[in-house]
């Protein structure tokens, strides 16, 4: 891709991005959205702003594993925090302290009851990645090659303490109360427990491996219960290029359409059968084999929506549920984005305006095969994000509505989306997983 | 005091310094690493007798934990060890030779050394990993102090314009 094709487009996923957090009105959305216009330069209490964010970086730059996590989360989710800020956060990603190769060898000796000495054939003491909760060791046995991830001691019981610190801040610099957004802060801290619970990540793993052994060209580690506990993951090491290094180098466009292809099937074939899905789909979380296939790392983020919220959700991609109004509004009230006491003005412009960002954003679901690199579709997104920033009604508390359950399940499209964009890719839509769905 | 109770701690740290001088992986940590896994070694033993030792730790806590009589064994062991850690990591650089100030070097990594064993019988999290935390942050922090540092390539800077000036 040349340099001027990547600049532009880039940005624009990136604002298209607000329409997945404005356009549907989900509660979370509404927070981000705030944000946008905390930045906005045109605002008048904006220097107060700025330093308000200044200072909420600063003090989340000190800290380490989960509130890391959740300024990355919040970075990643480009738009959420001015865009200096958030390429500072995707930064302190590697600064995580490194264990010391005598509390390696303590924690395998507290969790596994063995040093890895005596558990492998041969250990690297030296962590050969970081990661914001843990680092990654490699190790081989049986002429196995195997990747050891180990995480930081206290990362997870102070997930409770590091969301109420930074609790306040982003009070603060989102201008919100705290009863707004209870039930979206404890979706997250949910999330992140689970994200330090290795013995779930093995469990959604080993699930995971299963279920895509029926998915082709995805590829998930093989994982070794026996040698994992919950501060260990033991797994297959897996040979491949970082995704992102892929993006930027692979040149045959039938190669870039395959792993898209493995990567938009694995998503939808998991959301659609098991209602469960990898709801943190960034590049470093995917490698891709010499054969152009997809490694699939790290479960720590899975989610799991509730089949109500399920139907109700993806019914609104069906033609003849959304040119039903009476349907369409039971749907829409299932996933509380109206509500039974919104007066006739409130009532018309959410329904006008979930309409058309249904209409916008089940685009791809529409036809045999969409075309990712294009520019129209996440242009249309952003004039509509646009517009609905520029609208004062949403910005009022009550215009905070949204399941949490939709908070992972955009985050999860929105990944996706932005990297099938990067890869330019044309790709086939399963269609036949709408075929069952009826309100 | 107990001759008896004398003895448990010492020879825990007895122990101690056996299975880390057995251990290959060992000598070819920096001295910093091996004050980390002396430490992580030494609550490791002392988890076989956790009750006991806990019982004791806690009987001199608060105010009492300033008569440490009763590790006066443990002290003594510990100072002799670590004396040849010091001496080890003066001849390699990682610590700092400073004629004045190297007689704290003792107190201040014993002190350090006893204050963990406090919080390691104080910390109510899961497997203690809060005492993990402590170990690293605490080991981190006294040997920053004794490494060669900001202070000394001033005082060197300092000296060398002197001499140069000369
Ligand atoms: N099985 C594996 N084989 C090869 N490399 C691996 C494997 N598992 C992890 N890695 C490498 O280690 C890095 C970090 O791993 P992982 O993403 O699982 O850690 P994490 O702590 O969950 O990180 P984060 O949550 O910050 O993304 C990956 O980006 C990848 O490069």
């Amino acid at each position: 891709m040349s340099e001027q094709q990547d600049k532009i487009p880039t940005s624009k996923v990136e604002r298209a991005s607000r329409v997945f957090r404005t356009s549907m009105k989900v509660g979370a959305n509404y927070i981000k959205h705030t944000a946008q216009k905390v930045v906005n330069k045109d605002l008048d209490d904006s220097d107060l702003d700025e330093k308000n964010a200044e200072a909420l970086f600063q003090m989340m730059s000190q800290l380490k594993g989960s509130a890391l996590k959740i300024a990355q989360m919040m970075s990643m989710d480009n738009g959420l925090l001015p865009k200096a800020y958030a390429e500072k956060f995707a930064k302190a990603q590697n600064s995580a302290m490194a264990l010391s190769a005598p509390l390696v060898m303590n924690t395998f000796q507290k969790y596994i009851g063995k040093r890895p000495q005596e558990v492998f054939d041969h250990f690297s003491v030296n962590a050969v990645h970081a990661a914001s909760i843990g680092q990654v060791h490699r190790a081989d046995k049986d002429g196995l090659q195997l990747a050891v991830k180990l995480q930081y001691p206290g990362v997870a019981d102070s997930i409770h303490s590091d969301i109420n610190l930074v609790k306040p801040m982003f009070l603060r610099f989102l201008n919100l109360k705290e009863k707004d957004i209870a039930p979206y802060l404890e979706e997250f801290e949910e999330r992140l427990h689970e994200e330090c619970d290795y013995e779930k990540e093995l469990q959604y793993g080993m699930e995971m491996a299963q279920f895509a052994d029926s998915i082709p060209h995805v590829i998930i580690p093989r994982y070794y219960p026996a040698l994992s506990s919950k501060k260990i993951l033991t797994m297959e090491w897996m040979e491949g290029i970082p995704l992102q290094e892929f993006i930027d180098t692979e040149t045959d466009p039938s190669r870039r359409n395959k792993v898209g292809q493995a990567l938009l099937d694995f998503l939808h074939n998991s959301i659609h059968r098991l209602q469960r899905f990898h709801a943190d789909p960034h590049p470093g979380n995917f490698l891709v084999t010499k054969d152009a296939e997809l490694v699939v790392l790290d479960f720590g983020c899975v989610k799991t929506i509730p089949k109500d919220f399920y139907i109700h959700y993806f019914a609104l991609a069906k033609d003849d549920i959304f040119n039903d109004e009476t349907k369409l509004r039971t749907c829409l009230e299932h996933l509380d984005m109206l509500r039974k006491g919104d007066t006739p003005e409130q009532d018309k412009l959410f329904f006008d305006t979930a309409v058309r960002a249904i209409q916008n954003i089940s685009k791809p679901m529409k036809s045999d095969t969409f075309y990712f690199g294009d520019k129209d579709f996440y242009e249309q997104l952003q004039a509509q994000g646009e517009e609905i920033m520029q609208n004062k009604e949403f910005r009022k508390p009550s215009a905070m509505r949204g399941s949490r359950h939709a908070i992972y399940l955009h985050r999860a499209f929105f990944g996706l989306y932005s990297i099938l964009y990067k890869l330019d890719a044309t790709l086939k839509i399963d269609r036949h997983f709408f075929d069952d769905i009826q309100v | 005091m107990n001759n008896k109770l004398q003895y448990e701690w010492a020879a825990v740290l007895d122990k101690t310094i056996t299975m880390c001088q057995d251990d290959e992986q060992f000598h070819q940590y920096s001295v910093r690493e091996k004050m980390l896994a002396l430490v992580y070694t030494f609550l490791q033993n002392m988890q076989e007798q956790e009750t006991h030792f806990l019982e004791m730790l806690h009987q001199h806590n608060g105010i009492k934990r300033l008569d440490t009589s009763y590790l006066k064994d443990l002290k003594s062991g510990f100072e002799s060890y670590v004396t040849g850690l010091v001496e080890e990591g003066r001849n390699s650089g990682e610590i700092q030779g400073r004629p004045f100030l190297a007689r704290f070097y003792m107190p201040v990594l014993w002190n350090a050394f006893v204050n963990i064993l406090y919080f390691w019988a104080n910390d109510k999290s899961p497997q203690r990993e809060h005492t993990d935390v402590m170990v690293e942050k605490t080991v981190h922090f006294t040997f920053d102090l004794l490494a060669p540092n900001a202070i000394d390539s001033g005082i060197d800077l300092v000296q060398q314009y002197l001499k140069l000036k000369q």
